[in-house]
């Protein structure tokens, strides 16, 4: 599915983050953002998704506008941000449960796709007591469950320790192999350049 | 939708208990203030308990409110349907029925209380009662609702729910204290259709206006 910005425009209390700024994503591209903090690379995915409101500008979810009232762009697209997104009050099942829900998925995989991110021992307990790396699988099993057709990756690769690393370069391939368009956001240079296939710059 | 948007609530909220015990204890510590504030007139408290009762109510559901949607702001919780293919109406109209079974849950608790400690008679109709407390925990919830919506991203939300609330659930509380008034003085209820009609209509209007606007309002 094609991402399209066109003349996005954003600012906080006045300072400009964004001014007339676009680009075009082909369907199943994979491309990476990277820049010095406060560039604007967590903004721009959260206006993508739909989580955050652009003053000026459009964004096109496969030709269709993405507003507010616009509910279908947002079944094609999962954040997958910085902060965990889910509920720490409920286990790891209920929240992908309830997140499936939302996206109209069925619940029947929910623990086999705890199970493939090495979650299914884990799936009652309370999100409030997983760890770092927990959390960011966690957050690609609801990715992995959702399969929508644009993946927003927002420093996917932080707080995973090696077999972590190993199960998102599984995913990630997965998802290479499926035509996903997948825009992520990450300070490891060396790895956008590797595993995306172009790279852009903010400043 | 609402459905699974309202379990969810009632399921976090079971497992710690944290709105329904926070709003009790409040709740009762007015009460018990009030109490001994009266003691000093307590031939004037029975003139002045249906206020006192929906100050208590006012009060305890702003702590309420402020729970409930602290919630969503843990760990940005509120992403996952913020993002969603979901008419974030409908998450309204969810933290609608929530917040009115929490606060009513703790009504329940603290009224009995509030007529013992205040020393209150209890020989009027409880379904008249019940429906004062029905509709006027609705009005206050729907636009409680709406404001805890608004200033969700607000960095002084704590502050600025009780200073955008009070003001604008303040004819709700008036008409509740009438009605409340009218039916501890054993008033029929054909007396005070005019203060519950307006109850209702403040519970449908803030109602419908949250639903519409919510989409907009929750967006960063």
């Amino acid at each position: 599915m094609n991402l399209d910005i066109n003349n996005l425009s954003k600012s906080f209390y006045h300072v400009p983050v964004f001014q007339s700024f676009s680009i075009s994503i082909k369907s199943g591209e994979r491309v990476g953002l990277f820049g010095p903090n406060g560039s604007g690379k967590t903004t721009l995915l959260k206006m993508i998704s739909g989580i955050m409101s652009v003053d000026k500008g459009e964004i096109l979810i496969g030709n269709i506008l993405q507003d507010s009232e616009n509910i279908k762009t947002r079944k094609s697209i999962y954040y997958l941000g910085h902060s965990l997104g889910l509920y720490p009050g409920l286990t790891g099942n209920e929240n992908i449960s309830f997140i499936s829900k939302l996206y109209g998925k069925s619940e029947l995989l929910v623990l086999d796709v705890l199970k493939k991110v090495g979650l299914g021992k884990l799936e009652n307990k309370l999100v409030k007591f997983y760890s770092q790396g927990m959390l960011q699988r966690l957050k690609l099993a609801t990715a992995i469950i959702l399969n929508p057709e644009i993946i927003l990756l927002d420093e996917p690769l932080n707080g995973l320790d090696n077999e972590g690393l190993d199960l998102f370069k599984k995913v990630y391939t997965e998802w290479e192999e499926n035509s996903k368009t997948i825009f992520v956001v990450s300070h490891d240079q060396e790895w956008l350049k590797n595993f995306t296939s172009r790279t852009i710059e903010l400043t | 939708m609402i459905f699974h948007l309202v379990l969810k609530d009632l399921k976090i909220e079971w497992r710690s208990k944290e709105i329904i015990t926070s709003m009790f204890i409040f709740g009762l510590s007015i009460t018990l203030i009030f109490a001994l504030a009266f003691q000093v007139a307590p031939n004037l408290i029975r003139t002045f308990a249906p206020g006192l009762l929906w100050v208590v109510i006012l009060f305890t559901s702003v702590l309420g409110l402020n729970r409930l949607f602290s919630l969503e702001k843990e760990d940005q919780a509120l992403w996952s349907w913020v993002a969603a293919p979901v008419n974030r109406g409908t998450v309204y109209i969810a933290k609608v029925i929530s917040a009115f079974i929490f606060i009513i849950m703790s009504e329940l608790l603290f009224i009995i209380p509030f007529f013992i400690f205040l020393n209150l008679p209890s020989n009027f109709s409880f379904i008249s009662f019940a429906l004062i407390l029905f509709l006027g925990t609705g009005a206050i919830v729907s636009v409680g609702c709406l404001i805890s919506g608004i200033t969700l991203q607000a960095r002084l939300r704590d502050v600025l729910i009780p200073i955008l609330l009070f003001p604008s659930a303040s004819p709700v509380a008036i008409a509740a204290t009438k009605c409340t008034g009218l039916l501890f003085n054993q008033i029929p209820l054909v007396n005070y259709l005019f203060w519950l009609l307006i109850l209702g209509s403040f519970f449908v209007i803030f109602g419908l206006f949250g639903y519409l606007v919510f989409n907009q309002i929750v967006e960063e």
